[in-house]
């Protein structure tokens, strides 16, 4: 590949990501990381926003906080999987803070499809969202 | 030596690794696959695969033939990597 | 420092002003449980946001601190004066550290101890729970997790995790770092993966070792630590506790599966777990659709397309039937090992190298004049060195300041250059956008019973990539429309004599001075009497009004806001976001929207958008105090007239330029600020467009002109009429640049055709 004279990568459709999470700061994080990664992020402050945002867009992946205002992501993620056939199969990937088993079984309960505690490194955001949203590790 | 490569069947011939491969071998593995990167390697005969012989084969992802004879390979690393 | 340290810093400091308030409200009504519930937010929130760094002493104490406060607020602490003491105190610390790290990237030297200390006296308040190590308390390292998440179910008995990266020569000490794994007892599961990304396969030395390797064993921390007691240095260890029953997989180890890597593997697990988790029945379909296409995705990325059709396919089969097929494909032997057996192929893999990290595909030839004039730059940087040692010589202020102006001068024009040269790196082909309507297309068809046909054309024309990505949805929203609103139903149009289907043109183009993006349909047309009878009926326009408008001008009516075409609003095209939407998207990107009709024949809304992201000239005026920017694109002329020319007219001031009558505002007063007495005789005055009228605004001080990226307004600042966004001042301050027309109540000047890179 060196001796070639353009930088060369292959076309690809980027993934769209909607990243549901309250902190400012967190949605910040997660989106110079994924968008580094090459996907498409759009932000929603909570469930209710992230509702709303996932029923007039397609989304590749759902990055989610368990603990937010308004509507949390459990109740999110069970309102999403109720919906019609076209939204309700979007690849979840569940964040939170509490690395205990009661979060982690009611993420899956509630249709997460992974579960990562928080603080995420930069390696493991990327990673599992490109396998989530079916991109090439 | 326990890395060989037979010749004579020219382009894409199997390189074998054979018996217990100690770090020496790694290097000649390396520059084996990078001469032909079509060649595979065959593993069955090795018997105990030292760590940098490994990280040669989960570096360069040669193609690979049939079984690792290491049993701690086989158990535990026969994935090569991410991927 | 960097974008997200700063944010951090806002952040914490605002957050650990409002939990002071708070607190302190807190003193005086203790029983309020709205405010512990916000108290307890903002410790959770600090707590992830510290999170997003390494200052672990830190990190702990807000931990400790959440706990108390979630027991706060769940009832079993009571909120006295004990714990808002402590929580002010964890505050003070937290807001020093803050500081701290501001100005030396560091926590200070003292701030474990104090942590420490802090976050025992939360623990001793909870005194309920028996005290732990901090070790226990803190969240499995990510490493960690993601190995236990690779065995399907956690064992019974505890576990101690290891993780071990060799020094790179350890092969040089005799070390063979493999060879100590193989004496672990009561392996688990075992990962080895690169340390760092490989080198280029000519540079890789097969005598360096660059691998990280993680495993899970049953054994005790003891028999662990003997194991690699000679590498204790290069080797982490963590105790996991003990969680539900095993069972590995029906005995099949997952390290004997197949040839992907552990996050894949991990996941696949995830959805056999999540399957045998109840939960909602509303929910079971979604769940088990979700399932099967996060498997197939985790496959997919993989590269193994087939094994994700198997998954798709079991779908049929429902949760259990799923279930099975990701735990056959966990199961089946390595595909490195079987596939030379039956005399496959093996699948091939990427090649080295080409990873999926972001990458653009840049000419040759652009990158070396990139360099070259990186070259330039630093020859310009290294005059400036040479004029310093001339000041500190002595040399006479006229000649430095001449010699200084063209040092600026020369690197004004360099960076202008490269700016120019970095934007066309960010080129990207609409394509990328265009390619991803097919599937929503399709889908409103059906869900309207109507028949589209979609045309993609122009899809080879480039723009940045911040135009590119973010195209989708107000095209989206278009495409919707026109689907649902544009085109008739197959009968319909079959008796106006059109084929049953409708089609759909997206098309892509080069215009003067920027990109169009147009959605055609040759549906029923936008009627303008219907718009007409709409704007008046929705208040946006007089009866008069309305009918004095031309027919085009009247169908561009749907871009205001409060517009809603459809008779009713169609589930398709949203809820109540009307082509406004749409409007407001493209002039955020710095374009505009435009729409061409014909009853009966079809309906072209036009995006025309700026190729680049441009650079904005921007003049720096004073106003009372403060400092602004006003876009020079906006300015006619800069004009100094003595006072006595300017006339008090009606309400308000007035001056004559060039025989027309100009009305006069300061910009003091329109920024809302407190009218101080003036003191020059001379009026500095910048006449702007508004509209078709201009307007003279009357500043204190010009300051300067500056070139700049703007960005968009957003957060608050976006909610305030009359910025056109921000930019950085030399000084690091930010400046607010007005767009004065919509300042003065006149249509926003964004509707202007966007200027290229300048």
């Amino acid at each position: 590949m060196s001796e070639t004279p353009t930088v060369h990568v292959e076309p690809v459709e980027f993934p769209r990501v909607l990243v549901v999470d309250d902190a400012s700061l967190v949605r910040m994080y997660y989106r110079g990381i994924l968008e580094k990664a090459g996907f498409v992020v759009d932000e929603a402050l909570n469930g209710i926003e992230g509702l709303e945002r996932v029923l007039g867009t397609t989304y590749d992946l759902l990055v989610v906080d368990v603990n937010m205002p308004k509507m949390d992501g459990f109740s999110f993620l069970r309102a999403l999987r109720s919906r019609e056939p076209a939204v309700r199969s979007v690849p979840a990937l569940m964040t939170s803070t509490e690395a205990g088993d009661s979060d982690r079984e009611a993420a899956r309960a509630a249709g997460a499809n992974f579960y990562l505690v928080k603080p995420l490194s930069e390696d493991a955001l990327i990673s599992h969202s490109r396998a989530l949203a079916g991109r090439r590790a | 030596m326990a890395v060989v490569r037979r010749t004579d069947t020219g382009q894409g011939a199997p390189i074998c690794l054979e018996g217990v491969c100690p770090v020496e071998d790694a290097e000649t593995l390396a520059s084996l696959i990078l001469e032909d990167r079509t060649a595979p390697v065959d593993w069955t005969a090795c018997t105990r695969m030292h760590t940098a012989v490994y990280q040669v084969l989960l570096r360069l992802r040669p193609s690979v033939l049939g079984t690792c004879g290491d049993p701690f390979v086989v158990r535990w690393l026969a994935r090569l990597g991410p991927g | 420092m960097n974008d997200l340290l700063e944010q951090f810093l806002v952040e914490t400091r605002e957050l650990v002003q409002s939990a002071t308030e708070d607190l302190l409200a807190l003193e005086a009504s203790p029983g309020d449980a709205d405010i512990v519930n916000r108290v307890f937010r903002a410790f959770h929130t600090l707590k992830g946001s510290v999170g997003l760094f390494d200052y672990p002493p830190w990190l702990a104490l807000l931990h400790a601190a959440e706990d108390g406060l979630s027991a706060a607020r769940a009832g079993t602490l009571a909120v006295d004066a004990t714990l808002v003491d402590l929580a002010l105190e964890t505050l003070d610390a937290t807001a020093r550290w803050a500081d701290a790290v501001e100005t030396s990237d560091a926590l200070p030297g003292a701030a474990a101890t104090e942590a420490d200390a802090l976050a025992g006296r939360y623990r001793s308040l909870l005194s309920r729970r028996p005290e732990t190590p901090a070790s226990d308390a803190a969240p499995l390292p990510e490493w960690a997790s993601r190995l236990a998440g690779s065995l399907i179910d956690l064992g019974e008995k505890p576990m101690t995790a290891v993780r071990y990266r060799p020094h790179g020569d350890c092969f040089f000490a005799g070390d063979d770092p493999l060879g100590l794994v193989r004496k672990v007892p009561g392996l688990l599961a075992v990962s080895v993966e690169p340390g760092a990304p490989w080198p280029l396969d000519e540079e890789f030395d097969a005598y360096i070792c660059n691998l990280d390797i993680t495993l899970l064993t049953d054994a005790s921390r003891a028999e662990v630590d003997t194991a690699f007691r000679l590498v204790r240095d290069q080797v982490t260890t963590v105790d996991m506790p003990a969680v539900d029953a095993r069972t590995v997989l029906g005995g099949a180890n997952l390290a004997n599966a197949p040839a992907f890597g552990s996050v894949v593997v991990a996941i696949l697990a995830e959805q056999v777990r999540v399957l045998a988790t109840a939960g909602d029945a509303d929910t079971d379909a979604g769940r088990l659709e979700a399932c099967a296409q996060a498997a197939a995705n985790a496959l997919r990325s993989a590269g193994r397309a087939g094994d994700a059709e198997r998954c798709a396919l079991a779908l049929e089969n429902g949760a259990g039937g799923l279930r099975e097929a990701i735990k056959a494909i966990l199961a089946s032997p390595s595909t490195a090992a079987s596939a030379t057996n039956a005399g496959e192929v093996p699948e091939v893999s990427e090649p080295a190298g080409v990873d999926a990290a972001r990458t653009l595909r840049v000419d040759a030839g652009r990158v070396d004049a990139l360099v070259s004039l990186i070259g330039e730059l630093i020859v310009s940087r290294n005059a400036l060195g040479h004029l310093a040692m001339r000041a500190e010589a002595g040399e006479d202020a006229a000649t430095l300041a001449r010699a200084i102006r063209e040092a600026d001068a020369n690197i004004g024009r360099l960076s202008t250059t490269l700016h120019r040269s970095a934007v066309s790196f960010r080129l990207m082909p609409l394509s990328q956008v265009f390619r991803r309507f097919a599937r929503p297309v399709r889908e409103a068809a059906r869900g309207l019973g109507k028949e589209v046909i979609l045309d993609i054309a122009g899809e080879d024309t480039e723009a940045d990539r911040g135009i590119v990505e973010n195209l989708f949805e107000p095209l989206l929203h278009v495409v919707r429309n026109a689907v649902d609103h544009g085109l008739e139903d197959a009968g319909t149009r079959r008796r106006g004599g059109k084929p049953g289907a409708g089609r759909i043109r997206i098309e892509g183009g080069q215009d003067s001075d920027g990109i169009v993006v147009s959605v055609s349909d040759d549906g029923r047309g936008i009627d303008p009497a219907f718009i007409r009878r709409r704007a008046v009926e929705r208040g946006l326009r007089s009866p008069e009004a309305a009918a004095a408008l031309d027919d085009a001008a009247v169908i561009d009516l749907i871009f205001a806001p409060g517009f809603s075409t459809a008779e009713s609003v169609g589930a398709l095209s949203g809820r109540g976001v009307g082509m406004d939407a749409v409007r407001v998207a493209a002039e955020r990107m710095g374009g505009r929207v435009s729409v061409e009709s014909r009853v009966g024949l079809g309906t072209t809304v036009r995006l025309h958008l700026p190729r680049t992201i441009a650079l904005a000239r921007v003049m720096v005026v004073g106003a009372g105090g403060e400092t602004y920017g006003i876009a020079m694109d906006a300015i006619v002329e800069v004009v100094r007239r003595p006072r006595t020319g300017i006339h008090a007219v009606g309400g308000g001031n007035a001056m004559v330029l060039r025989g027309r009558t100009v009305p006069v505002v300061r910009l003091g007063a329109l920024v809302g600020q407190k009218r101080l007495p003036i003191v020059d005789l001379d009026a500095l005055l910048l006449v702007v467009r508004a509209g078709a009228e201009a307007v003279a605004l009357e500043v204190d001080r010009f300051e300067d002109r500056i070139e700049a990226v703007l960005r968009p307004p957003s957060g608050l600042v976006g909610t305030v009429p009359g910025v056109a966004g921000t930019t950085l001042l030399g000084d690091g301050r930010v400046l607010l640049v007005l767009d004065p027309a919509s300042m003065l109540g006149a249509e926003p000047t964004a509707a202007r055709p966007p200027r290229e890179e300048r």
